[in-house]
């Protein structure tokens, strides 16, 4: 295809966003022109997905779940509304009406009171479908995970499980079952599949990209001749094949939908340039995803028909893009097809495409996940899979889109090692320093030790992606299911009181001593090492029964399908065991506090003998009111973050005792648990149900994000500093960590200063970090939005582990972004 | 010879991940102690030996804590403008640090510790591995450090037996004797040159420029150091053309094209720091624009030779 470029090529002007002069950077005027659709701030709620798969479930009440699950795909793109916007190049919409959310039937039944408050948060729903919606609420009763995990663990025989539950063991806290089942709530999203929406999977996206939907079909066709139901399981595979061939020939429907709409379009359209790309898309839509892509925007099209599909899903990895799309973007150039300038272009489409794929939910998660969350992460650079380094051309157009559109979504991910270019850091951290608060880095070195430690063959190993916000995942050979967020400093808090839960009074932990009388600081080590690993085991007991609920309830003939031997092995990802095996993680928050906090008690109560442990439970309980020279006494002690190996050493061993025993708990998959180190914006309600602790830190307060941040303010020694305490934690065997680093614009101004933050990095991520990511704003920038949202609605800020609007934060979290320690470099 | 690790002197930041002072990334030892007085100076605090209360009354809360704690009772509640702070009298004030440990606020802080050798090259040490991949090292930086040349010079030594590369940022105000003892163990000189005139040399700083020029090229010429010019730009003082481009014939001239020059903007760091210390600030000195920079680093360029804006 030759086509003249629309708008105006010039590479845009990089301003920090502190520049008052919005919008007047130059760049692609089609870019521009989606960017006003898809950048709002206010999204519609639509039932129109609940409706049809509620008709779906009343005719299909006695097939077996994945042929319903099927059936619903079928449904939805038959008979969802569809669109191609103005400008558009890559079509394909997740919901009814323009960035809208589909409320998700899968999830808690939204109730009044529910969309009410979604309604305060500035949510547009329209008066008939409110109505509507309670009528269907009250026809659907669906089986939900929330409800099922209501099930076991409101009975009186799993009260040892509630009791930690409701002191908020997981993140949120579950409510007494008077006050509604679990947390309550659902989802609102957008995409045409299945859900759930939460797991951590990376399906292989080479194969309908190499192969075609209908060569899939045809292999599910083949498989199907080899059943005999005299073995065990072979009628469960067939209808496992008859739900893969369902699926992916609804994705097949929804493509010829699209190519119908674009070629009737194309037929009324006056402007010959825009006849001419509705033609191409027309054209595209009428090949793929049926048949494998010949050029890089068939190709880009395909992706994308298989992106929506998957959806929705706030975790759903584009994985190494820049490398399964490499041979036909190479392909298109050497035939002189296509420009890399139309190539950033196509992707510049995608990267807005991705804008309209959102999710809000209840009350209480909006809290937990601030902003409009989601974690489409793309992962690009790193070794192939025989050690060479991978960079080409589409890894820097890639950062290229990303500057050009200047949104946060999908976000970037670089895998940094011995061997990438200089050029790739320098060109990353140019994005960085746009202030869009992505891409982050990561260590291939660290990462790879996470697969091969556990027996991953070097090769596969090699091609691990980021899926969610940092964890990792081989594309086709791992998948993880539950990600509890585990509040650590609330297991110390129900250790300090010997199993109580002060909250309430009720026991919620294991009496393991009084916390006074410890002697000497091994034994108390040994006591809270004791209640943390009681914790994390009922922790392993929620996340096998959400795995079978999961395997009962949301099955995926089409993800499924997309995964290695998805359709060799006839069976639902969730029920196999994958090659490498990670179905259930365990995820610790606030554990710097914690290492904070057993170093303050060794110093001033074992070593120095200044206070007793006694007193600091008095001054604890007190919330440390009346107990001034203390309280400065234990936020003087040695804090992570300052490269002082007496508390480094401690953290280092908390982790230690947290990645051992993950290893202990097995799952039903055929794994044990792994460990995993992010955050989210979970420090901050886990904060908040949390009493003081020994670090100084007061009851209710924020907690340290990340795993290897140190507790916010209290790193007072510079960039490396952090990263050299850092270091001393092994973390190899987690499949995520996170560390977050905040610079200010004016300190990134030359290539040079590039060159050397680029060097830190590869510094930290060859000798033994995992992850780090960078903020560059100033804090009176960060005040003024706080102070006039609508003015600053574009101010990117990276919190823990993604990208998202600054405005859209909660004022807590606004607050702990600007109050986190601002390194300046001199 | 091997370095004496037991010598002290005042040492008032050790600053990581520095990149504006000298190549790669560096650890930067800044002590305290300078005989010249310049009225720019961006580190006030580093200019007496001994060390200094300093105090930043944004972070006060007024909550009298520091003043039940200080022993001379030299602290007290006042209001300033609209909202109440905590007021140290100087006169009364013997630097001894008690108020600091009692802010919680962060609002007080001792500028200046007594440090070994030894002391210094332990925290040093700890960023090997960033001044390594980088091709960095460390820079002594004030104060100036040629003003405790005993210190500098067994610091310098001790830097290179732990095989890391070393650079010195001065005044180059100093004996030739003390010169030729440090500059032995320097791996990069950056030299300040902050006036050509003389007379507006001593009445800017406070002392004459000729031993400074002469020093300069005994580091370059004799000793056969490479030299980084830094020049720091002060406007109203030495950022005028005539004077930078008289600096620039010395540079090309008298030392040689292999001098990188590093043209320094002023910046107002210093005149926070002068209130902190609680002195009074009646003068505001302007900063330059980055197009005035730039057509001074053009206007030095077209003597042939390489420079930067910033460190």
């Amino acid at each position: 295809m030759t086509r003249a470029p629309a708008g105006d090529f010039r590479i845009p002007v990089y301003e920090g966003h502190n520049n008052k002069n919005y919008g007047g950077i130059s760049m692609y005027e089609r870019v521009e022109r989606i960017k006003k659709r898809v950048v709002v701030d206010t999204y519609p709620i639509c039932i129109e997905k609940y409706r049809i798969t509620l008709d779906v479930l009343e005719h299909t009440k006695n097939d077996p779940v994945i042929i319903q699950r099927a059936k619903i795909l079928d449904a939805t793109v038959e008979r969802m509304p569809i669109a191609i916007a103005d400008d558009e190049l890559i079509v394909g919409v997740g919901a009814s009406k323009p960035m809208g959310l589909e409320i998700d039937p899968n999830y808690g039944i939204w109730s009044q009171d529910e969309i009410d408050s979604l309604i305060e948060d500035g949510y547009q729903m329209d008066p008939q479908d409110v109505i509507d919606l309670q009528e269907l609420n009250k026809k659907h009763d669906p089986a939900t995970m929330i409800g099922q995990m209501g099930d076991v663990f409101y009975e009186t025989e799993n009260e040892r499980i509630l009791s930690l539950l409701k002191a908020g063991l997981i993140l949120p806290p579950w409510k007494d079952k008077a006050q509604g089942r679990g947390v309550g709530g659902g989802y609102c999203q957008s995409g045409l599949g299945l859900g759930p929406s939460l797991i951590l999977l990376a399906v292989d996206y080479s194969k309908i990209l190499t192969h075609g939907t209908n060569a899939l079909i045809r292999q599910c066709e083949e498989e199907m001749t080899k059943l005999r139901y005299y073995n065990k399981g072979d009628l469960d595979k067939y209808r496992y094949y008859k739900a893969v061939i369902m699926s992916l020939g609804a994705m097949n429907k929804l493509a010829a939908r699209y190519s119908a709409l674009a070629s009737e379009m194309a037929a009324k359209e006056a402007d010959p340039v825009r006849r001419q790309e509705l033609e191409m898309i027309a054209k595209n839509c009428a090949r793929v995803p049926a048949e494998p892509p010949t050029t890089f925007w068939e190709a880009v099209q395909c992706f994308w028909f298989q992106y929506l599909m998957l959806s929705p899903s706030t975790t759903l990895p584009g994985c190494r893009f820049d490398q399964y799309m490499y041979p036909f973007y190479q392909k298109d150039i050497e035939n002189n097809g296509i420009t890399p300038e139309f190539a950033t272009e196509l992707l510049c489409c995608l990267r807005l495409k991705d804008m309209e794929l959102n999710r809000t939910s209840g009350k209480n998660n909006r809290k937990k996940n601030a902003g409009m969350a989601k974690w489409h992460n793309f992962t690009i650079g790193g070794q192939k899979a025989d050690g060479t380094d991978g960079t080409n051309d589409l890894t820097y157009l890639m950062l290229d889109a990303a500057l050009i559109t200047k949104t946060p979504h999908h976000t970037l991910t670089v895998r940094v090692h011995e061997g990438t270019p200089e050029k790739l850091l320098i060109k990353a951290l140019e994005v960085v320093k746009a202030g869009l608060g992505l891409p982050a880095f990561i260590s291939d070195d660290s990462y790879i030790k996470c697969f091969t430690s556990r027996g991953v063959p070097i090769e596969d190993a090699r091609e691990y992606v980021m899926t969610g916000c940092l964890d990792a995942n081989l594309p086709g050979k791992s998948r993880t299911g539950p990600v509890p967020m585990v509040t650590i400093p609330l297991i110390f808090d129900i250790f300090r009181h010997n199993g109580i839960n002060v909250k309430n009074g009720e026991k919620c932990g294991i009496e393991v001593g009084n916390f006074a009388d410890y002697k000497s600081f091994e034994e108390l080590y040994a006591a809270f090492e004791k209640e943390l690993q009681y914790c994390m085991d009922v922790v392993g007991e929620k996340n096998n029964v959400e795995l079978q609920i999961t395997q009962e309830l949301l099955v995926d003939p089409l993800r499924s399908a997309l995964m290695f031997e998805g359709i060799e092995s006839g069976m639902d990802t969730f029920r196999r065991t994958m090659p490498f095996e990670n179905g259930a993680v365990i995820n610790p928050i606030g554990m710097v506090n914690v290492g904070d906090s057993l170093a303050a008690i060794k110093k001033l109560v074992f070593d120095d003998r200044k206070y007793t442990l006694a007193e600091l439970q008095e001054a604890l309980d007190a919330d440390w009111e009346g107990f001034d020279q203390m309280h400065e006494d234990f936020i003087a002690a040695p804090k992570f973050g300052n490269d002082d190996d007496y508390v480094d050493e401690i953290v280092a061993r908390c982790y230690k005792s947290f990645t051992d025993y993950c290893g202990e708990i097995p799952t039903i998959l055929g794994g044990v648990h792994i460990p995993t180190g992010i955050s989210i914006t979970s420090h901050q309600p886990g904060g908040q149900l949390t009493g003081a602790t020994p670090d100084g830190r007061k009851a209710g307060e924020i907690l340290a994000d990340g795993t290897m941040s140190p507790m916010h303010g209290m790193d007072k020694k510079g960039p490396t500093a952090v990263l050299n305490s850092a270091m001393k934690v092994d973390q190899d065997p987690f499949q995520a960590t996170l560390l977050n680093m905040r610079f200010s614009p004016s300190s990134l101004k030359t290539e040079e200063d590039l060159a050397k933050l680029g060097m830190m990095i590869r510094a930290y991520l060859t000798h033994g970090g995992k992850h780090i990511q960078f903020n560059v704003v100033d804090n009176e920038t960060l005040r003024a939005a706080q102070e006039d949202p609508k003015k600053y609605r574009d101010l990117v800020v990276r919190v823990a582990g993604y990208s998202c609007y600054f405005v859209q934060l909660t004022r807590a979290m606004q607050d702990e972004v600007i109050d986190r320690t601002q390194q300046t470099l001199c | 010879m091997t370095a004496d690790r037991t010598v002290k002197t005042t040492v008032f930041n050790i600053q990581t991940y520095c990149i504006h002072d000298g190549p790669g990334i560096r650890v930067t030892v800044f002590v305290k102690g300078c005989p010249l007085r310049c009225v720019w100076c961006a580190n006030p605090e580093s200019n007496l030996r001994k060390p200094q209360l300093m105090f930043y009354k944004d972070k006060c809360t007024a909550c009298g804590r520091c003043v039940d704690r200080c022993p001379e009772k030299a602290i007290s509640i006042r209001q300033e403008k609209d909202k109440y702070i905590s007021f140290t009298d100087r006169s009364l004030c013997k630097d001894c640090g008690a108020c600091v440990s009692a802010c919680m606020q962060e609002a007080r802080e001792l500028a200046g510790e007594e440090m070994t050798v030894e002391a210094v090259i332990n925290r040093v040490k700890k960023d090997k591995l960033f001044m390594e991949t980088s091709g960095g090292g460390m820079t002594i930086s004030g104060g100036e450090v040629l003003f405790c040349p005993e210190f500098t010079e067994n610091l310098l030594m001790a830097v290179h037996e732990e095989g890391i590369q070393t650079a010195v940022e001065s005044s180059c105000f100093a004996s030739r004797e003390v010169i030729d003892r440090v500059y032995r163990h320097v791996d990069l000189a950056l030299c300040d040159i902050k006036h050509m005139d003389t007379n507006l040399h001593r009445e800017y700083t406070g002392v004459p420029n000729e031993q400074i020029l002469a020093n300069i090229r005994h580091i370059h010429n004799d000793l056969q150091v490479p030299v980084w010019a830094r020049i720091p730009c002060i406007t109203g003082y030495n950022s005028d053309k005539v004077n930078i481009a008289s600096t620039a014939r010395f540079i090309r001239n008298e030392l040689g094209t292999d001098v990188r020059v590093c043209l320094l903007p002023y910046h107002r760091l210093g005149e926070s720091k002068n209130e902190s210390l609680g002195k009074d600030m009646d003068w505001s000195i302007e900063i330059p624009s980055d197009d005035y920079m730039q057509e001074l680093k053009a206007m030095v360029e077209g003597y042939g030779l390489t420079v930067q804006v910033g460190g």
